[in-house]
């Protein structure tokens, strides 16, 4: 397009042109495109944001550390799914609302009961989590919830949930005496294997008992049975008694961070599968979860008339060599008739763990006792008593074995006592006395001087001896250094009349043996030239016995030898 | 109009000596006198020359030259990383890590953006400041040439603080890596703004002098 | 008091002096001066991609519109929306390993600001913000009234102040600036471009087209309307 002005008129001096380069121009009416495009972009990418932007939710949390608008992600399953885009306080400055915008694809999660939290690095008993937030920031993690129910303003949780819905597991409770060293997040395993973790426990002051929940993950949730048996598995397992010195331990972890154990028992094997929150209870130690069910408890009297210095309070009562029961009390009577002063002890025992023999006793008709003390009669009159041992050398400990001793004294049980008092006899080491003496004095019996004296005349012959061999033997080796190197020297020349007879026989070998040897040869012609000679001495004979005159008058010209011994023979 | 031809022009007459103002802002040219204060068609102030043309410029170029000593010895850029640790970058440390890096190309323009053309426009400013001051009239077209070739180049050196400021925006990475600006970068940016001042201040109508040029 | 705010407003040309009005200086419009080296011309029409060039200094007196009123609008329209894309969406994403990072260009300044260079921010904003956003702007405010054979209310003080802003408007430095930071940060990381960089360069070209008429034209065709006082 070009443009004019009018150029007024110039008196006389006119002006330098400037120069001018020409060039193409462009097309116009296209231009209008640009405009366009950038509009149709423009509109493309509002409509795809407004397409993927969610509902907006507000979370209040306690603190915003880490938060930042327009930066911190809300991520589920470690996809994002949100972004916070303001954060403020609440009127009443108590905590901090945080407006999060969704997106459109997980608009179900803003759910009545979808829980948030915020996800930083937390050291914790599982470990430390939430590294990756140190290079990207804070994120806030979500649960979501199963409800239909949407919801806009949400309570955010100021530490992660310790069961994610909808993680698959199940979770029993176990009641405890007292949570040891368990705490949230220690492990539970199952053959030294983790398959779980405490999630949490609760204290039921109503029942005055300790609930600890755990989760068992999926697919190990199976495992666990309607019979199976919880024990506390913390740390180390250590147990110094009357059966000896035993070290027990899950693992490291549970050293540490204390840990639960469960095992089915053999005989419930077919038992099925527990169901989401049983309860279950929580024992102290493997051996206590998994012994067999004590039954009824029946308490148990005896009087001992010696010290028993080493019997404690919970040392093991033993019947038969089963382990029955445990001292409740040891205490010190006194009986001022005679003025001595027994030993009474008290146990409770369970006869259950006898098995079959106890089942096996069935009560006789028409008794008021009760059926153990009547098991416990029946027993002692076949000469059951109690009897203190010792269970460990080392340390003096003591138990009480119930056993039946063939040489006791006539005794009996009251079984309507309560408790019934079992008839003791002396511990072993009252036996072992007299057994001692007794050993003692045979010692004594024994002449000791006599076989010392036979002894030691034996032995001074037998050294005599000694001495005459070493003699024979001195001058045996005198004698062998003698001949030594005289048979040396014989065994030198021996050596060489050896090595000249190989020599020879070498030679020999060469000469004679060997098919162009020369001895061979010379034996072979000479022995050619005997037969010649032979053969010519016959025909000479023969001759000489046709022409005896030969001999005289010679051989005649003409005449052949060897005519003749045609006619000869 | 007509289209001219190129025409050889030996002696051309000046506006000023001519009586004539060129408007500065709409380019209309009217007659010097009494009542021509202002450009009638954009109100803009009329003047022969620029007026404390050389004053401004030389002026800033001192600022310039002052703060250019602080823009490349202090640090511009310092990245902190729990991995890489923490460091100061200087101007010419990036260009170096750029170079290392392969990025010749670039390494080449920051180096020339950032080092040569402040460098440049400082000595060629104050070239043009001194030659114009002493109405010199040696090599003018090649003058004339290069103030034109700073005011079409004198902004890139804009180019680091720009990078820097990017960097601080996109490497926010929590303590793995983050990027903070230096106290460098204010003094770099203070000298390309006054080295752009200079060369706005300065008339390069001052290249050619006549007789009306009085200072 | 009243007095300076009217010696300033008039300064700025954003209101008619009064003291000009009494004595108009005679204009020479065959005329054109050269901006450099103060020789003086007579007017030629120039077409298309002409350029008139000063024989003495070589300096570009004046440029053949190639693009007309309507197409430098039409530029300026497309600018405005790539300029509001260019700085809403991401410039550039940064991934490492999964965790991203993405940054507009408010966000680089406010991080700058927050880290305490608060001049620095300020420039940036300015140079890459607001005085390219003022350019388009203000050429919009100006085009679309002479598009439609009028002329703006506010023409002379605005085409005063595009002359201003366009020297201070560094767009294509800033998207250089992208494209090095982007080097810089690819060791680091793994680097997505975003719709912003994009919008950036296009609005690089834009506002070269759109700059290359310069401010004359906008001049000679305002005078030309009838409603030229």
């Amino acid at each position: 397009m070009t443009e004019t002005t009018p150029a007024p008129k110039e008196s006389g001096s006119s002006f330098p042109e400037p120069t001018v380069v020409r060039r193409r121009r462009a097309r116009l009416s296209l231009v209008w495109l640009v405009p366009i495009a950038a509009v149709i972009v423009g509109i493309a990418l509002i409509v795809r944001a407004l397409m993927t932007s969610g509902p907006e939710i507000t979370i209040t949390f306690r603190s915003a550390e880490g938060l930042e608008p327009g930066r911190t992600e809300v991520r589920y399953k470690e996809v994002v799914v949100g972004k916070v885009m303001r954060v403020a306080l609440s009127p009443d400055r108590e905590r901090v609302l945080v407006s999060v915008k969704l997106d459109k694809s997980v608009e179900n999660l803003a759910v009545e009961d979808t829980r948030f939290w915020v996800v930083r690095p937390r050291v914790g008993l599982a470990g430390v989590t939430g590294l990756g937030t140190l290079f990207s920031g804070a994120y806030i993690g979500v649960d979501a919830g199963l409800s239909d129910e949407r919801l806009v303003h949400f309570n955010g949780l100021e530490s992660p949930p310790f069961v994610l819905r909808g993680e698959p597991g199940r979770s029993f409770v176990l009641s405890a005496r007292d949570l040891g060293s368990l705490d949230v997040g220690s492990p539970v395993y199952y053959r030294r294997t983790r398959v779980g973790r405490v999630v949490g426990y609760t204290l039921d002051t109503a029942r005055d008992a300790l609930g600890v929940q755990v989760l068992i993950e999926a697919p190990n949730d199976k495992l666990v049975t309607t019979q199976s048996r919880f024990w506390e598995a913390s740390g180390i397992d250590l147990t110094l008694n009357a059966s000896g010195f035993t070290l027990n331990t899950e693992s490291l972890a549970s050293v540490i961070a204390g840990g639960v154990a469960f095992a089915n028992p053999d005989d419930a094997a077919k038992a099925p599968a527990a169901a989401d929150g049983q309860r279950f209870v929580l024992y102290g130690s493997r051996k206590a979860a998994l012994a067999p069910p004590d039954g009824p408890s029946q308490r148990i009297r005896m009087v001992f008339d010696q010290a028993q210095r080493g019997l404690v309070v919970g040392a093991p009562v033993d019947m038969l060599g089963v382990e029955i029961g445990n001292v409740r009390s040891v205490t010190l009577q006194h009986v001022a008739k005679s003025d001595v002063f027994p030993v009474e002890v008290v146990a409770d025992i369970f006869p259950q763990r006898l098995g079959g023999v106890r089942r096996q006793f069935s009560v006789p008709a028409g008794s008021e006792a009760r059926a153990d003390a009547l098991f416990l009669k029946r027993l002692v009159d076949s000469g059951l008593r109690a009897q203190v041992r010792t269970g460990n050398l080392l340390t003096g400990q003591l138990y009480v074995a119930l056993d039946f001793a063939p040489k006791a004294a006539k005794a009996t049980l009251d079984a309507r006592a309560e408790p019934p008092t079992i008839p003791t006899i002396r511990g072993t080491l009252a036996d072992l006395q007299p057994q001692i003496a007794d050993i003692v004095a045979r010692l004594g019996k024994v002449r000791f001087d006599e076989i010392g004296s036979g002894l030691q005349d034996t032995l001074r012959s037998a050294g005599a001896a000694g001495n005459g061999l070493q003699e024979a033997l001195a001058s045996a080796n005198v004698a062998i250094k003698q001949l030594a190197p005289e048979a040396q020297r014989a065994l030198a020349d021996v050596q060489k009349t050896l090595t000249t007879a190989q020599a020879t026989l070498a030679n020999l070998d060469r000469n004679v043996t060997q098919a162009d040897a020369p001895l061979q040869r010379n034996v072979n012609e000479a022995v050619l030239e005997m037969q010649r000679a032979a053969r010519a001495l016959r025909v000479l004979s023969d001759y000489l016995q046709q022409h005896p005159d030969a001999l005289l008058r010679g051989k005649p010209a003409d005449a052949d030898p060897t005519r003749s011994s045609e006619s000869g023979r | 109009m007509a289209v001219t031809e190129r025409s050889i022009a030996t002696a051309l007459p000046t506006a000023a000596a001519m009586g004539l103002l060129g408007c500065e802002c709409c380019g209309l040219v009217c007659e010097a006198g009494p009542g021509a204060l202002r450009c009638p068609r954009c109100q803009f102030r009329l003047h022969a020359r620029k007026p404390d043309s050389l004053e401004r410029t030389t002026a800033y170029l001192l600022a310039a030259a002052v703060l250019y000593v602080p823009a490349n010895t202090l640090p511009i850029m310092g990245t902190s990383s729990v991995v890489f640790g923490h460091e100061q970058h200087t101007i010419i440390g990036g260009i170096v890590e750029l170079w290392h890096s392969g990025s010749w190309g670039l390494a080449l323009i920051v180096l020339v953006a950032s080092i040569v053309v402040p460098i440049l426009k400082i000595a060629a400013l104050s070239l043009l400041a001194f030659t114009a001051h002493r109405r010199s009239r040696w090599r003018q077209a090649e003058r004339a040439s290069l103030y034109r070739l700073l005011e079409a180049v004198g902004h890139w050196s804009m180019l680091d603080v720009f990078v820097v400021v990017l960097l601080v925006g996109m490497v926010r990475f929590g303590a793995f890596a983050s990027v903070e600006p230096s106290v460098g970068l204010l003094a770099f940016g203070a000298v390309v703004v006054a080295t752009m001042l200079a060369s706005a201040s300065f008339d390069p109508r001052l290249i050619w002098p006549d007789s009306t040029d009085h200072d | 008091m009243h007095a300076a705010v009217h010696r300033l407003l008039a300064g700025s040309g954003l209101i008619a002096s009064h003291e000009d009005d009494a004595a108009q200086a005679r204009v020479r419009p065959g005329l054109v001066a050269c901006e450099e080296c103060d020789a003086v011309y007579s007017r030629r029409a120039l077409s298309g991609g002409d350029v008139a060039r000063c024989t003495r200094c070589g300096a570009v007196l004046g440029r053949g519109r190639w693009l007309s009123v309507d197409g430098q609008l039409a530029l300026a329209v497309a600018a405005l929306i790539v300029f509001a894309m260019g700085n809403v969406a991401d410039i550039v994403t940064l991934d490492l390993r999964g965790v991203h990072a993405a940054v507009t260009l408010h966000e680089s300044i406010t991080a700058t600001w927050t880290a305490g260079e608060h001049v620095v921010a300020l420039l940036t904003a300015a140079t890459a913000f607001a005085f390219p956003l003022t350019v388009i702007l203000l050429r919009l405010y100006v085009l679309a009234p002479l598009a439609a054979g009028r002329r703006a209310r506010g023409f002379v003080p605005a085409v005063r102040a595009l002359r201003w802003v366009t020297r201070w408007s560094m767009v294509e430095v800033f998207m250089f600036g992208t494209l090095v930071a982007i080097v810089k940060s690819a060791g680091l990381a793994t680097v997505l471009p975003g719709v912003g960089i994009y919008s950036y360069a296009a609005l690089t070209l834009l506002l070269a087209a759109i700059q290359s008429s310069g401010l004359h034209s906008l001049w000679q065709r305002a005078s030309e309307l009838p409603s030229w006082p």
